[in-house]
Formats: structure tokens, sequence, C-alpha cells
């Protein structure tokens, strides 16, 4: 970063802490209107001032009182209040989209027969305490009556129908989980998976996380593994990094210790031979990136004026940047000086050269 | 009345995106949430504009603009910065970059695994319900200047983490 880019960016600080002067607010403003650059600096630093305080605080806060209120659909449309009433219990980010669910909710309620409301108060209990942020998801389908409240997980069981969710627990730890699957939250370090795929990563702060199952409890000790529960109970376990102690889930005494490369497989608490597994066989977060990325190309193929597009795939012939639409209007390009590395999604070019030709011209 | 599904898919999808658009406006977070829940508001009742055939999110992006704005006249605030042009500027520039948010998103979460514990911790606090660094710096016996440079170091690694992640793994 130059020294511009480091004053700015110091400057940005300063609004994000709110200890900004006047005469930054002036800089601010000047900066911002004369050069597309800062803009784009500002943008992007305030997008990660507001994902932290939508991360840390959505999971990390206590929960105030006039916030059931919104989450039992007492919001805007079905009171009086002004939208300034709520805002003196706007704590979490989250919030917001809890609104949004509310406001649905009571419309559908409004709109439904009487039995609704017994459910949505039911979906309330499930959310009246913070257990897990939903900080991402990809074609995520819950169960009836068993999704999140917006983006929070309280104490209750769900049951994810298809998708890729990614929940961020109060205490740190992220666990990304396949459907199908149906899990119950106990609290910020504690899981039951009854049915799915789920990878924990696991921060020091989260260290003790814990996963139940019915063959046995896995206990995370700050690091990152893969659990595989069948439908017949059986759990299957890979850790990627760190340890992971089994224990039994009856009397919690430690069955195992399973350290990094390894795996282990337990039926009704007691060992068996372990499958093989591997590190792609857990979702990761770059998954879930990666489907939407895919989503995002099928949507961008269809546009209609799109006379090229590339997805930086490797072909047969290493030397050609494929144009994945053809080359009807504009040709494939060829690849001078780069190579292909393998990075998170593999098979892709460094960027180093990369050569494309239109109309004869190169 | 009735409410489209895709409306709702929608506003719930953008929460993130709107967030980070009224915070770059009034800064303090809570404010934000509180300009955001606004703007829910407006965007429902006009619900029955709503297009599906068009993008949401610039749409959505008109409404935050207004009422962020309209909460900085309220609130007598940062009149020296902003007025209606440079305000419609960021947020069609922040409708426009979109994907490249999405892509930010996920590669932050990766990003904040990495942060030593300490400086976890020092982030969890600033970012708690009703933190400010006057008052972290009041508890730790230093100045707000000092607690607020800790944390312009924390988040300039991971703005370089976030730039790195994506240009290794999304693009590499």
């Amino acid at each position: 970063m130059s020294a511009i880019d480091t004053d700015l960016e110091a400057l940005f600080n300063r609004f994000a802490d709110g200890i900004a002067s006047e005469a930054d607010e002036e800089r601010l403003g000047q900066v911002l209107r004369s050069s597309a650059e800062a803009r784009q600096a500002y943008r992007q630093f305030m997008d990660l001032h507001s994902a932290l305080h939508w991360d840390y605080v959505a999971v990390a806060g206590p929960r105030a009182s006039g916030e059931r209120r919104v989450a039992r659909g007492e919001s805007f449309l079905t009171t009086n209040h002004s939208p300034l009433v709520t805002r003196k219990v706007a704590f979490f980010a989250g919030i917001a989209v809890a609104t949004v669910a509310a406001i649905a909710i009571a419309v559908f309620w409004q709109n439904h027969s009487p039995n609704s409301q017994e459910k949505e108060i039911a979906k309330d209990e499930k959310s009246d305490s913070i257990a897990a942020l939903l900080v991402d998801k990809v074609d995520a389908e819950f169960g009836e009556e068993r999704g999140p409240a917006g983006v929070r997980f309280g104490p209750g069981e769900y049951e994810l129908l298809g998708g890729i969710v990614h929940l961020r627990f109060a205490q740190g730890a992220d666990m990304i989980l396949a459907g199908p699957a149906r899990f119950r939250v106990t609290d910020a370090q504690n899981v039951q998976l009854l049915v799915g795929k789920a990878r924990v990563i696991a921060p020091s702060t989260a260290k003790g996380f814990t996963i139940a199952t019915r063959a046995a409890n896995y206990i995370d000790l700050g690091t990152e593994f893969g659990l595989r529960v069948d439908p017949d109970g059986s759990s299957d376990l890979y850790v990627f990094d760190g340890q992971v102690n089994v224990a039994d889930p009856r009397s919690g005494k430690v069955l195992s210790e399973v350290f990094e490369g390894k795996s282990s497989r337990y039926v009704n608490g007691v060992a068996a031979i372990p499958p093989q597994l591997q590190a792609s066989d857990f979702p990761t977060p770059g998954t879930i990136g990666l489907k939407r990325w895919e989503q995002y190309e099928q949507e961008l193929r269809k546009s209609p004026g799109l006379i090229s597009f590339f997805p930086f795939r490797r072909g047969i012939d290493a030397s050609v940047l494929a144009n994945g639409i053809g080359e009807d209007v504009m040709s494939h390009g060829k690849i001078v000086g780069a190579r292909w590395v393998s990075g998170r999604w593999q098979g892709h070019l460094d960027r180093r050269r990369i050569r494309m030709s239109r109309c004869g011209k190169t | 009345m009735t409410v489209p599904a895709e409306f709702v898919a929608q506003i719930t999808k953008c929460q993130r995106h709107l967030h980070a658009f009224i915070l770059s406006m009034v800064w303090n977070p809570a404010e934000a949430d509180d300009v955001l829940q606004e703007t829910n508001l407006a965007l429902w009742e006009k619900v029955t504009e709503f297009d599906a055939s068009r993008p949401f999110l610039p749409w959505a992006m008109r409404f935050a603009q207004f009422q962020a704005m309209a909460w900085l006249k309220r609130h007598k605030r940062q009149r020296l910065v902003f007025d209606d042009d440079l305000a419609k500027l960021l947020a069609d520039e922040a409708a426009m970059h979109e994907p490249a948010f999405d892509v930010r998103q996920h590669a932050l979460a990766s990003c904040l695994q990495k942060l030593p514990s300490e400086q976890r911790k020092l982030i969890a606090r600033r970012y708690e319900p009703g933190a400010s660094v006057n008052a972290m710096a009041e508890k730790a016996k230093t100045t707000a200047k000092a607690v607020s440079d800790k944390l312009r170091r924390i988040r300039h690694a991971l703005l370089e983490c976030i730039e790195k992640t994506i240009s290794e793994g999304a693009f590499a």
C-alpha cells in the first residue's frame, strides 16, 4: 500500500472508530468527490467495518428485551409505533434480517388461519437466545419450522433439506454443513449432529466445542475436522488439523484421541474400521463461494449481449484460454507466459500474461 | 396483501450489502442498524412496485440512500461530507459491485480465522453492543487513538488478507 493509501486508510479508520475531527470530515468529502479509487478503498473499508459488526455483534451480543417484539412479528406493520421506537433496541445487525422475516411473518399471520400463530410462537421459542449466526449459505433450504430465525440459530432442532450453510458460533467455532442434515443446537459450544456431513473449524477461543452424535461425542481441541453421521447413527471422523477427542456419549469417558490426517469410525460407542475419507468429502467455506460463482456463471452466460466469457478452465490445449460461449464473435485467448496453477479452486491460471485477439487483432 | 416470495428472498439477501452502504454514510454500526430497519420498512411499503424482472439491489440501494440522507439531516450530521450527489454516486457504485462484495465477504470469513487470538478478542470487544474506542481506552488506561491504531492494524491485515485470498484462491 502506498503512503497515500495508508494515509487514507488511517482517515477511514478514524471514522469507523468515531474519533474523526471536523477537518477529517472535510477531507473525506473532498477525496470521495475527487477520486474513484478513494471511493473504492472507502467502500471496501466500510464493507469490512460492517461485516465485523454484523458477524461479531449478532453472535456475541446480549439479546435486547425489545428485540422479542420484532422477532414475534410485532413489527412496524402490526403496530402504530414509529420505526424510531425500535432503534433503541436495535443492537444487532442481524436484527435487520429478523425484521424482514418478522414482517413477512406478520403479513402471513394476517392472511392465514389462527393455527399458524402457534407455529410462529414455536419458532420464536427456538430463537429465544442466540448460539450461532448464519454467515453464508448457498441453495440452502430448511424444513418447515426447522430453520433459523433470519440469520440466527438459537437452541433447537434444525433440518437442512439441501444446500450448504456456514454457521459461526458465539465462541468462534465455524461449522459448514451440507444438506441433507439434521442437527440440534444446544448452545454456543454444543451441537448434536443427528445426520449429515459437517466441517468444523474451531479457533482456540472455541476449544472444547463439541459435536454429539448417537455413536460418540467429538470434542474439538482447537482444530479442524470433518464429521459424517449416517442415518443409522454411526459416525465417521476425519481430522484435518490438530486433535479431536472422541468420548463415550453416555459416560463422557475419552475413547480415543484422533490427530491430524487420521480418521475414526464409531457405532454405538464402539470403534469400527474407518472408511477412506479425505478433505474433499467435507464442505468448506470455499465450497459455498465456488457454488455461488457457478450460479453467477450460469446467469452470466444467459446475458444476450455477451460476446466472450472466460471461465479460466484448463482444456486439452493448455496454451488456449477458451472462450466459454464459443468463437462466433470473439476468439479464444492465447496464453503467453502464464502457467496453470492450483488454487483453492483447482486448475486456474496465474494472471501474468494472457493475450486475446478479436477480429484478427492481437 | 400478497407478498411475493421473491421479494422476501431478495430483501433478505441484500441486507449485508445495504448495511455496508448505510454504514459508509453514518459510520456508527448501531445507527446503521436503525437506518437499515427504516430502509426495510420503506421497501416493504413499496412492495407493490417490486418488479422481479429488474435487478433488486440498485432499487433497494436507492431507498437506503434516501433513508441515510434523511437520517443525516434529522440528526444534523456530516453536512461536511455528504450531499445528495455524492450519496447517489456511492449508492450506484456499491450496487455495481455486488458480485465483488459477495466474494470479499466470503474471503473475510477465512481471514478472520487466521487472526491471532489477541486480535480476534480486540475486534470482538470493539464490536460488542455499545462498545466504543473511548470506553476501551479508558478501561485499558490508554488513549482512544492508541486503541484505534491497534484496530487499524488489524483491519489493514484483514483487508490485505482479503485481497490475497481472492487473488490466490478465486481468481488465481
